[in-house]
């Protein structure tokens, strides 16, 4: 398993897109910064409030680590040399989990603390501030476990990249509609949106059980696919 | 300790619509070199597949060191190096990298490895080049260098000489036959160059139609692809007899296409062409040839209009 994870972790610090990804990122989150600022009461919720429109962008970013990796039979080369591949997935996971949550919750900690160095902005939230935190890295971790879901369902780049993509619009269509303050509580994109704009309504414990929800359905859906798939 | 390496015992692998494996029995034995032979879709890839985990059989036994279960195929593959098909690489990062990520998933403490197995394969002056400005044959040799990372003792290589230069092929050739020698190495190969596979291998394995047809050594294979008269005549069953009552040989065979084969009177083609003359046979092609693996092979098959060829 450690040798799992080292891998992984040697190729993520060596692929130029997550490096891409990530300062791409921090630049358009940046950029989005002057449409959110009014919305908010600080530099952190504003940069959190566009976390879900930067979404697309972790997506690009699973089809490139996770769905290239199937695509070009890397990754059934730990299968060949006798990973287990409860290992091999839990390894997976966690690497894309941390290159995930580097590229969207990086502006968070940029605006965070430019707000608080610059602005002497308080990070101050209704329900605490380690709460908030917590709610908001639970929520980046189901929102991302979408696309590593389909990434192991489809084991293919093109697919990985266009069907949560689809759905990544569609949510965003969702969440503008008539019932959008119900969908943005149970969706892991929208209670983002809700906490950038401390709205948690009913509670956040409520939002932290969705995610977990979300977490254990996506991860076993993906285990159950991969455990006994035949791969290419 | 058993010399048995892989074992298989009616192994089924089943599609939606096709049998790609139909109740394979099969036993590789260590220290041999093995060439895997068979048509596109015979099926051979597919049984790389099962063995090395890539894919689950559909019903079946498959052993490898005399260990069957999940769990103990899993640690016994561990012993196995192997390249199926394309070889998997990293294009984006050097031959370095790529090794690198091997050596760091395998667990191999020893960083120098790398070095070694890239100077093995001809890759070692490749430096900041990366993998994807390689040429096919030096995609094909990092492939190799990667399956040979972690010396084992069992070598699986799918295609290995695809895109090679003739020197190139030469080289793996010599590779093959000095792991085995030195390290006696296991090696199963797959390859469409029979010729070469010929060259290499010493023990055969014939597929098709997801079936092994044929296990046949060197040796054998000698045997049957012994020089011979190779006879064409218009009425081939005639000829028979005839060569039969007035040659008094039965050393002949009758091929699937009509062609007659006398293993005697090599050194006296025009008493056999007199005889059948005299016979009021037509015979249209006379000649002293041998057969190569690519004949013996499309033989087995039931002759050269099995093959599959493309339909416009």
């Amino acid at each position: 398993m450690l040798n799992l994870l080292n891998t992984e972790f040697y190729k993520l610090f060596h692929s130029r897109y997550f490096w891409g990804i990530v300062t791409f990122n921090l630049f358009l989150s940046s950029v989005l910064l002057l449409d959110s600022i009014g919305e908010t009461s600080s530099l952190f919720f504003a940069s959190l409030y566009n976390v879900p429109i930067l979404f697309f962008l972790a997506i690009v970013f699973s089809a490139l680590f996770v769905g290239n990796d199937f695509g070009q039979r890397t990754l059934q080369s730990y299968i060949i040399a006798g990973h287990n591949r409860g290992q091999v997935l839990l390894a997976k996971l966690i690497a894309y989990q941390i290159a995930c949550i580097t590229i969207l919750a990086l502006p968070l900690l940029v605006h965070g603390l430019i707000g608080r160095v610059c602005f002497k902005e308080s990070f101050v939230s209704v329900s605490g501030n380690l709460y908030t935190v917590l709610a908001v890295v639970v929520s980046l971790f189901a929102m991302c476990l979408l696309p590593f879901f389909f990434a192991l369902l489809f084991r293919d780049i093109g697919k990985t990249l266009a069907v949560p993509m689809v759905l990544f619009f569609l949510m965003i269509f969702l969440m503008n509609g008539d019932q959008a303050l119900f969908i943005s509580r149970i969706l892991p994109m929208g209670q983002l949106r809700l906490i950038a704009l401390q709205q948690f309504t009913p509670s956040m414990v409520q939002f932290v059980f969705t995610d977990f929800l979300w977490i254990f359905i996506l991860y076993f859906g993906a285990y159950l696919g991969f455990r006994h798939s035949d791969l290419k | 300790m058993s010399s048995i390496i892989l074992q298989a015992h009616s192994l089924t692998k089943k599609y939606r619509h096709t049998v790609a494996l139909d109740h394979i029995d099969l036993q590789i034995e260590k220290g041999k070199i093995y060439g895997f032979i068979g048509q596109n879709g015979a099926g051979k890839t597919t049984f790389l597949r099962l063995v090395t985990g890539l894919a689950f059989p559909t019903s079946g036994t498959l052993g490898l060191w005399g260990k069957s279960s999940a769990k103990d195929l899993q640690e016994q593959r561990k012993r196995i190096g192997c390249m199926i098909e394309t070889p998997a690489l990293f294009p984006a990062m050097t031959a370095y990298q790529n090794m690198e990520i091997q050596r760091i998933q395998r667990g191999i403490p020893d960083k120098t490895v790398i070095e070694k197995t890239l100077n093995v394969v001809g890759l070692k002056d490749t430096g900041k080049k990366s993998v994807r400005n390689f040429s096919l044959g030096m995609r094909q040799r990092l492939g190799i260098a990667i399956a040979l990372l972690n010396t084992p003792e069992f070598l699986i290589l799918d295609e290995p000489i695809n895109g090679l230069d003739p020197a190139g092929i030469v080289e793996v050739r010599n590779l093959l036959k000095s792991l085995n020698k030195e390290y006696g190495m296991t090696i199963l190969v797959s390859s469409h160059i029979l010729e070469e596979l010929y060259q290499t291998a010493t023990e055969f394995i014939l597929i098709d139609k997801g079936k092994i047809i044929e296990e046949i050594s060197d040796q054998e294979l000698n045997e049957r692809c012994k020089r011979h008269i190779a006879i064409k005549a218009t009425d081939p069953q005639k000829a028979l007899l005839v060569l039969e009552e007035k040659l008094h040989t039965e050393n002949f065979k009758l091929m699937p296409d009509g062609t007659i084969r006398l293993y005697d009177y090599l050194d006296d083609l025009e008493k056999v062409a007199a005889v059948l003359s005299d016979a009021h046979i037509l015979v249209t092609g006379l000649s002293v040839s041998g057969d190569t693996l690519e004949d013996y092979f499309l033989s087995k098959i039931g002759g050269s209009e099995n093959v599959k060829s493309p339909k416009y």
